[in-house]
């Protein structure tokens, strides 16, 4: 609404009346002066004079009276609210149900009578749904049948799409009319996280029509590695999706070795829905197997998949550079943890003028960039921050996220306090201690006795009582023990095989702790100190993952009084060192192999198959790949992939074949993966999976700004969608008296009064 | 009168100067500049330590305890340490007992400084032997019982004992071309301050270095009384910055 209305409008003391008393007056005033002038004047005079200056006055009245012409505009708006309304066209929301009607009907029932739409203020879009989300002009009538039939529903997907997109075309709410079922195979997890971020309303209705089906169970992801090495385990993935399965049907998912024993069994529940199995295989020997996992009902077979992991040796050797700030006892004791250790290259260097200080040639300096490349793994050892360049932490960046392992040692407190907001505390998995903790530096008594000898030419003199003093007064420090955290128990650092190969924990001793303050977000504690004196936690040794590498922190001093406070036959204090220095170095540890993300692999279709050529590829051109079928063997070629580092190749597979992948280089075998593909994929799974899914619908109501309605009463649009309506008036006033020629009138009449004095000759 | 008093009065300040200056200078300048080390450039905390030991003598007279002379020498070898190196060395001088084993494997590097011979039981040795297999370092120095007749008594017992308590042991005398002479300070020669001068013998047991035996006397070098030349003195501080960092890097 936007209209004008126009008033005139004047103001005077007293309104009609006070004007009419001011004329009156004015007129009375004027006459009588000029009935009783002294001067001769003619009543012709009188009479002109009297009008002229009444009629002078009525301007002046006029224009006192402040007269105006007063224009008012008011206007109403309100927000509309726009909303788009999603309907499920799905397979499974077209099948004929007992009552031979179906949930796509029902839905469109529901919306057209039983959800108050509101007025004006609601605008709605229509969208259809099942593999992509389409637009249609209402629901009026049925919308039209996709030309595909059995379309998957990728319900998630949707919501996804709908996060992402309504927001941008200014909707406020989605509404869905679905039976929740998704057939598409993906983790509803992403749709969850879209939605919990998301800032619409989303309403989901279910639409329930109960529908006659039969039980269904099939395989839908499968994940594992296809490459381990031997003493680590492989994480396994498998997601089933079933429906229907009664509660006294046996489900079970069973994985074999080479055909041979089950090496797991899991039971399933029975029921509707998706399911999740992770499992660990534990990779004992070298070599290649082939596993299998089988999916049945009732002991009898309904789905299987196949999969190789090739298993080899851990990496056999790792050079690591030890950097040196200042001197210490450590420096020994981490040199004999690898002396008999042939797989570790032990490399000493240090800093300017720390050792070795008549030498100044290149081994004392930090490695460039390219030298960096040669080491697994690089000690910070008791370095300061004076000690550490520019160059060298772009250096040290650059190899931690290419996939080195970089140590930061050092438990002298002032020295790393130093270290706090540092750049290279960047890079480090902890932030350190501005303060720190002082300790003695020096005894008193031998202080005293260094300041008597240094003060006299012949010191001796007081060695006898010095010594006497001295001789029984040592005390041995007691060492403090790590505590090890949850994720420090599980570590292999802190792990070690006993003779009769029972795994035994590994607790180092310390005695000088600098002081961190905290970990970084998405850094792992191993293990800390409960300092009681101050009722806290020590931070000892951290870790992250930074790039493809590692950087770890232990703020201790270098451990060799455990190691002196052992015995000679306890090998803890090596086993904790190379545990810990062979896992840092396993960064790097990056081999050529094939990535399957899931290894349900449906023949009769194109497949790509992604390959990283590993660390030391030098030229990918001498790569040979090819694909192994029975007696067949075709060659592949590999096309550089979209992300740095990753090819991938094309092939057309058949259905219920086994299939193996192999990539050569110089003539030997550097990854090769066996896979099972399955029978060709029919879109059957809206058929069969009917039962609507109303378990996930009730996941994602608990998110906020997530709403689960019921299909059968109704509810009103209003309750989520509230609209506002505003008022805005505009008021313009334009005086009438403030005009040109009503100043050039008064001065005219200044004017004929004076002619008409002149006329008659008054003046 | 006034003129003569001057006179008096300077030649007394320089007289004075130059007895400070060679007090200080004797022990603690090492022909090099001092750098000045703050508590950050230092790595961990460490201490000194002197073995207690039983010896026996040439007659029973004589105290089976000779472990203990000039503690003094020790103690400015420690400053000297402290003021030329980074290494975190508290400024303590400390005992251990060879009978008491937790005591000794505080320290990781232990002085063993004797005149005569060694004379230590079966549970004292296999202290010595545990010691070093847990990674600890024996420095051992002969103290000059007799310049005459025997100079070398206590080396000549450790290097027997050695043999017995470390089977395959290899004691490996060093020339000047060792590294050793070169690792921080820069030394022409060894420098020997008296008694009979069998060199420096490094010890290795299963590849690992586990001592330095010698019958030099570097110690009453570190005593600094006035006992040797001002070169002596020097060269047998700075072997004994090189004893200490060789051993703690190799």
């Amino acid at each position: 609404m936007n209209q004008w209305v126009q008033h005139f409008r004047w103001d005077f003391p007293g309104g009609g009346w006070g004007i009419a008393v001011a004329l009156a007056a004015g007129l009375l005033l004027i006459a009588l002066s000029y009935r009783y002038t002294l001067r001769k004047t003619s009543a012709n005079a009188k009479v002109a004079l009297t009008m002229l200056r009444f009629t002078f006055m009525l301007f002046i009245i006029f224009c006192l009276c402040r007269p105006r012409i007063e224009r008012e505009r008011s206007m109403k708006s309100s927000s509309k609210k726009k909303i788009a309304v999603l309907v499920d066209d799905s397979g499974s929301m077209r099948i004929k149900g007992f009552w031979k009607k179906d949930r796509l009907q029902e839905a469109m029932t529901f919306w057209r009578e039983k959800v108050k739409k509101g007025d004006d203020a609601y605008k709605y879009e229509y969208f259809s749904f099942a593999e992509k989300l389409n637009q249609c002009l209402d629901f009026n009538s049925r919308p039209k049948q996709s030309k595909i039939k059995d379309l998957n529903t990728k319900l998630y997907k949707i919501i996804s799409e709908c996060c992402n997109r309504f927001p941008a075309e200014n909707f406020d709410g989605v509404i869905y009319m679905t039976d929740g079922i998704d057939t598409s195979g993906v983790s509803p997890q992403d749709a969850v996280n879209k939605l919990s971020a998301s800032n619409l309303k989303h309403i989901f209705v279910p639409i329930c029509t109960e529908l006659p089906s039969k039980s269904y169970i099939t395989l839908r992801k499968v994940e594992a590695g296809n490459r381990a090495f031997v003493g680590t385990e492989v994480p396994v993935l498998i997601m089933t999706q079933q429906s229907n399965i009664s509660p006294t049907t046996k489900v079970e998912l069973k994985v074999t070795k080479n055909g041979g024993k089950p090496v797991a069994i899991h039971k399933l529940r029975s029921g509707s829905g998706v399911q999740s199995v992770k499992f660990r295989l534990p990779i004992r020997k070298a070599g290649v197997d082939l596993y299998k996992a089988v999916l049945s009902l009732d002991g009898k077979a309904k789905a299987e998949v196949a999969w190789s992991i090739t298993k080899s040796l851990k990496k056999e050797s790792a050079r690591i550079l030890i950097y040196q700030g200042a001197l210490d006892w450590g420096t020994r004791f981490l040199r004999y943890v690898f002396a008999d250790n042939d797989k570790i290259k032990l490399e000493l260097r240090y800093a300017s003028k720390v050792y070795d200080i008549n030498q100044r040639n290149a081994s004392t300096n930090f490695p460039d960039s390219t030298e960096l490349t040669k080491y697994d793994v690089v000690v910070l050892f008791n370095l300061n921050r004076k000690q550490i360049t520019s160059r060298m932490e772009r250096d040290l960046r650059d190899f931690v996220s290419r996939g080195g392992g970089l140590f930061f040692l050092n438990g002298n407190p002032v020295s790393v306090k130093e270290f706090a907001d540092s750049p290279l505390e960047k890079l480090l998995p902890v932030k350190f201690d501005p303060n720190y903790n002082k300790a003695i530096r020096s005894d008193a008594q031998t202080m005293d006795f260094l300041h008597r000898i240094n003060s006299t030419r012949n010191g001796t003199r007081w060695d006898t009582s010095f010594r006497q003093n001295k001789e029984f007064t040592f005390k041995v420090p007691k060492l403090k023990k790590f505590k090890l955290s949850r994720i420090g128990l599980q570590s292999p650092i802190f792990k070690r095989k006993t003779k009769l190969g029972k795994i035994k924990q590994i607790i180092p001793k310390f005695q000088d702790i600098a002081w961190v303050q905290k970990a970084k977000p998405g850094a792992n504690v191993l293990a800390y100190w409960h300092d009681k004196r101050k009722a806290k936690k020590r931070i000892l040794l951290a870790y992250q993952n930074f790039g493809k590498g590692r950087s770890m922190v232990l703020a201790t001093d270098p451990l060799w009084r455990w190691r002196m406070n052992t015995s000679s036959k306890d090998k803890s204090f090596e086993k904790f060192w190379q545990n810990l220095f062979f896992w840092l170095a396993q960064g790097q540890n990056e081999e050529a192999r094939w990535i399957i993300p899931n290894l349900l692999i449906f023949g009769g279709k194109q497949i790509e198959i992604s390959f990283v050529p590993g660390k030391n590829m030098i030229d990918i051109n001498k790569i040979k790949c090819h694909l192994e079928n029975r007696k067949t063997i075709q060659k592949l070629f590999l096309h550089p992939g979209n992300s740095k580092g990753r090819y991938f190749v094309k092939f057309a597979s058949k259905p219920n074949q086994k299939y193996t992948l192999k990539a050569q280089y110089e003539g030997k075998v550097i990854a090769s993966v066996s896979f099972l593909t399955q029978p060709q994929k029919k879109s059957k799974m809206e058929e069969v999976i009917l039962k609507p899914d109303l378990k996930i619908l009730h996941e994602f109501a608990t998110l906020p700004n997530v709403y689960l309605e019921n299909s059968q009463d109704g509810f009103d649009i209003r309750k989520y969608f509230t609209t506002k309506t505003f008022m805005l008036s505009e008021k313009e006033s334009f005086p009438l008296w403030h005009r040109w020629w009503i100043y050039l009138i008064i001065v005219g009449f200044f004017g004929a009064e004076m002619i008409i004095r002149r006329f008659f000759k008054l003046v | 009168m006034g003129d003569e008093n001057k006179m008096i009065r300077v030649i007394f300040l320089l007289f004075a100067l130059f007895l400070s200056s060679n007090i200080s200078a004797q022990s603690k300048n090492l022909g090099m500049k001092k750098r000045k080390f703050s508590e950050a450039d230092r790595g961990s905390r460490v201490s000194w330590c002197r073995l207690k030991f039983p010896v026996r003598g040439s007659s029973s007279r004589e105290s089976a305890w000779d472990w203990h002379a000039h503690p003094s020498g020790d103690v400015k070898m420690i400053q000297v340490l402290r003021d030329y190196t980074s290494i975190n060395l508290k400024q303590e001088w400390n005992v251990a007992d060879i009978t008491d084993l937790d005591k000794m494997c505080a320290f990781p590097l232990i002085f063993m400084h004797g005149q005569r011979l060694i004379n230590i039981n079966k549970k004292a040795e296999n202290n010595l032997k545990e010691y070093v297999l847990r990674g600890g370092f024996l420095l051992i120095d002969d103290c000059v019982y007799n310049k005459y007749s025997a100079p070398d008594l206590f080396f000549r017992s450790m290097m027997r004992k050695l043999y017995k308590l470390f089977p395959g042991i290899k004691l490996k005398k060093l020339t000047n071309k060792h590294k050793l002479f070169k690792c921080y300070f820069k030394l022409y020669r060894w420098p020997h301050m008296q008694g009979r001068d069998n060199g420096i013998y490094a010890a290795y047991y299963k590849k690992r270095l586990i001592a330095f035996v010698y019958s030099s006397d570097l110690h009453c070098g570190w005593v600094d009384a006035g006992w040797f030349s001002y070169t002596k003195t020097q060269n047998a501080y700075k072997m004994g910055v090189n004893l200490y960092i060789y051993a703690m890097n190799n």
